[in-house]
């Protein structure tokens, strides 16, 4: 976790950031949204010392950032400018292997890691190892720069406005790589953008800043039902309305109430009247659900079972409800890549979802 | 008698007068680099970049003046000799070097640095990684204008005693000797050409590949 | 002592900028309309411009008093091997490269958006060259023979080694009879000399380019 104390720049008379206090919380993207010149990039900068704080401190893992050498501070931190920065000079391979080799790894080593990102990143390594900047697409180099970040494998990743140089068509798709990559790789990222759309797309939390103060922080869904006053409604403004709505994550609007069995349980445990969602997994596999207080009206439970449309974390709530309209099923359970179910989605709840968020 | 008798007749004086020329040059040269690149290096750190940019434009001016009155100034303080032909091109070339140099490292991209900076790369190792690969074009560039201006000077320095080239040329000028006049003409533009060949092959083989490919 | 000097040669001092001004003029005017003609004509041949570009650059290695001496002994034969005629030619052979190189990069630069509307409202490719394409590379262009003309200046303080006259000769007599004053006044004239050419052509470059964007400023 990375622990933001009171942090405060001062420049004169100015003081961008002024007395910040926030928690990030690891393995989650938090993003650092306000209007120009509220200090979010000022912060992000400090937490890797490319800016040095007038006061407070900045914790990683409960050790202060000032206790460690910057330089070797910087090397354990992913960075990822606007302009990504790729070194005109260098190869990709020589790009993504700088960092590695600040620490001394030996060039095979640096060779093998180079391959295996941009594999990750979706870029054939034979046809780009060997390839100048100057060869590549807007796009290719924003993911030479992703990867370029994860080179020496950095448990935390500071990210300054990555996608803000790329056309909006190729951002969407940018975006959706980066929240795959996220949820593969589940770094702690902190992420400072001043596109609300974006904001709410890839964030986990939502820290909102204005004049060097932090106005309000909470998870993105949290964050769209109760804005805390007038000017975080109005910056989350479009973002609040219903067609923005559709476009946001499946996996932070579920319904988290349900629990797992495996069928033979189901069998054996028998009528209950307030038995909650149940989701039937056996082994690896989801064979159905059953909805809450069904139980109670069937005389084999295996009657009650519902069949269900499987739907990824990362689907947006408009895919969600085409699956399920397409289908006809009445929930569908969403899970993350690696299988784990996070919760279900009906469309009577995403459209109270809808209603309540929309103005 | 034509150029080449004469070449063939006095070779040994001839080949002392090539050794010479070369001699001062590459002193000179030498000497400019080192100077020219501390000096270029030091007034393109950030703190140092307002100073930095009156220095381009001082060299910037100083480019106006012609090579043979650096020369004949030096001329007035050491008199005659090659010292002061060596002493006259060395502050000469530091000019055009001076000016690529700097020039060159303050167009660094700031993104770029920035990222190096943010990626845990100490200040020494920016200018050794980044800095300089990304100047080097400039920089060769200027080495080569130096070395052409210095081939070029080092001729008309005979006039202060300096030996070279010039020698021939001078003695062909005033004796009214074709053959002299052709061979010391032939032997300086075929030195001027060949080191400039020389340095765009070096240039082509220290500059990144990356740096010239069309965007 | 410099003072002394100057209010003693006064008059030859005046003299002889004129004659260096002269050279290099003439030269300058010469080597523009070689320089930029064969510009405009390599611009739209890649292979050729290459080699013409090529051809000159070895041409501007030569050392210059190389040069000057090898148009001594050619010129011998027809009676012009000293004088202004061998200097003259030097300097413009040598003013060449810098001007082609400049109107072949600026006329390659223009934006071809501009020249195919031009191509579009129904001028001639002659038309399109003189009416937008030189127009729009002329601030390029002028900076060639800027630069030239200032390395014209350093240049022709040799031609008073093959009887051009010009200030050098403050220089080399000032050299000849170990004068301090003289070398020094020689400079000091050559430098400003250099410093005023490059001013004024300058101010002659605002004046004709009021429209102009930003300086672009091309050394080389």
């Amino acid at each position: 976790m990375i622990e933001l104390d009171a942090v405060t720049k001062r420049y004169g008379d100015k003081t961008p950031v002024d007395h910040l206090s926030l928690r990030i919380p690891d393995n989650a993207i938090t993003i650092l949204i306000g209007p120009s010149g509220c200090g979010k990039t000022t912060t992000l900068k400090m937490i890797n010392r490319l800016i040095e704080p007038t006061g407070g401190d900045i914790r990683i893992d409960g050790r202060s950032v000032y206790a460690m050498d910057p330089i070797e501070l910087r090397r354990s931190i992913g960075y990822v400018i606007q302009e990504i920065g790729l070194f005109p000079h260098y190869t990709v391979e020589g790009n993504i292997g700088v960092v590695p080799g600040l620490l001394g790894w030996d060039r095979t080593r640096i060779r093998r890691r180079a391959e295996e990102l941009l594999e990750l990143v979706n870029l054939d390594p034979l046809t780009y190892l060997r390839r100048y900047p100057r060869e590549l697409s807007g796009g290719e180099r924003q993911r030479v720069g992703v990867a370029r970040a994860l080179a020496a494998d950095p448990r935390v990743l500071l990210m300054d406005e990555p996608f803000g140089a790329i056309d909006p068509i190729n951002r969407r798709s940018l975006q959706d790589f980066f929240l795959r990559l996220q949820s593969e790789l589940k770094r702690t990222v902190v992420f400072v953008t001043h596109d609300i759309s974006e904001a709410v797309k890839l964030g986990d939390r939502i820290a909102i800043m204005r004049d060097g103060r932090l106005v309000q922080v909470d998870a993105t869904h949290a964050l769209l039902e109760h804005p805390a006053d007038a000017f975080v409604e109005d910056l989350l403004g479009a973002a609040r309305s219903a067609e923005q709505l559709l476009l946001y994550r499946a996996a932070n609007y579920v319904d988290t109430a349900f629990t797992v069995m495996t069928t033979e349980e189901l069998h054996r445990s028998g009528v209950r009247a307030e038995a909650p969602l149940i989701i039937l997994k056996d082994g690896a596999v989801v064979s159905g659900y059953v909805e809450k207080g069904q139980l109670v009206t069937c005389e084999d439970p295996q009657d009650a079972v519902c069949r269900f449309e499987t739907v990824s974390g990362n689907a947006t709530l408009l895919e969600t409800v085409a699956t399920l309209l397409e289908s006809g099923r009445k929930r569908a359970v969403v899970q993350s890549p690696d299988g784990t179910i996070l919760g279900t989605l009906s469309v009577p709840m995403i459209a109270e979802i809808m209603a309540k968020v929309a103005r | 008698m034509n150029a080449f008798q004469y070449l063939s007749r006095n070779w040994p004086e001839v080949s002392a007068k090539i050794a010479q020329h070369l001699g001062m040059v590459g002193v000179a040269v030498v000497a400019s680099l080192i100077v020219g690149l501390v000096l270029g290096i030091v007034v393109s750190r950030p703190r140092l970049q307002k100073v930095g940019r009156a220095i381009i434009g001082v060299t910037g001016i100083a480019q106006s003046i012609p090579s043979v009155a650096v020369i004949a100034l030096m001329f007035v303080y050491t008199g005659i000799g090659p010292r002061t032909a060596v002493i006259a091109l060395s502050i000469y070339g530091v000019v055009p070097i001076l000016f690529n140099v700097s020039s060159a490292l303050l167009l660094v991209p700031a993104d770029i640095l920035e990222a190096a900076r943010g990626m845990g790369m100490t200040p020494f190792q920016v200018l050794i990684q980044i800095e300089l690969p990304l100047a080097s074009q400039s920089i060769m560039a200027g080495l080569r204008t130096a070395v052409t201006i210095d081939v070029s000077t080092a001729t008309v320095a005979s006039v202060v005693g300096a030996g070279g080239l010039g020698d021939i040329i001078f003695v062909g000028l005033s004796a009214v000797r074709p053959d002299m006049i052709i061979a010391g003409t032939l032997l300086v533009a075929s030195i001027a050409i060949l080191s400039d060949v020389v340095l765009a092959f070096l240039q082509k083989s220290v500059v990144s590949r990356g740096l010239s490919i069309p965007s | 002592m410099v003072g002394t000097f100057i209010a003693g040669y006064g008059a030859e001092m005046l003299r002889r900028t004129l004659q260096h001004i002269s050279m290099v003029g003439v030269a300058l005017v010469l080597a523009a309309s070689i320089g930029v003609s064969l510009g405009v004509v390599i611009s739209g041949h890649e292979r050729v411009a290459r080699w013409v570009i090529g051809a000159a650059s070895v041409l501007f290695t030569v050392p210059s008093l190389a040069l000057f001496a090898l148009l001594v002994v050619a010129l011998a034969p027809i009676r012009q091997g000293t004088g202004r005629v061998p200097a003259i030619t030097a300097l413009t052979l040598y003013s060449v490269l810098p001007i082609v190189r400049n109107t072949w990069v600026a006329l390659r630069q223009v934006d071809p958006s501009t020249v195919q509307a031009a191509q579009g409202m129904g001028m001639t490719p002659g038309q399109v060259m003189l009416h937008v394409k030189l127009p729009l590379a002329l601030p390029l262009i002028m900076a060639g023979i800027r630069n030239a003309a200032v390395m014209g200046v350093g240049m022709a303080t040799i031609a008073t080694l093959i009887g051009g006259g010009g200030l050098g000769y403050f220089i080399f007599e000032g050299i000849a009879r170990a004068n301090r004053s003289m070398v020094i006044a020689g400079t000091i004239a050559i430098t400003l000399l250099g410093l005023a050419v490059n001013g004024g052509l300058l101010l002659a470059e605002e004046a004709l380019m009021p429209e102009r964007r930003g300086r672009g400023e091309h050394r080389r």
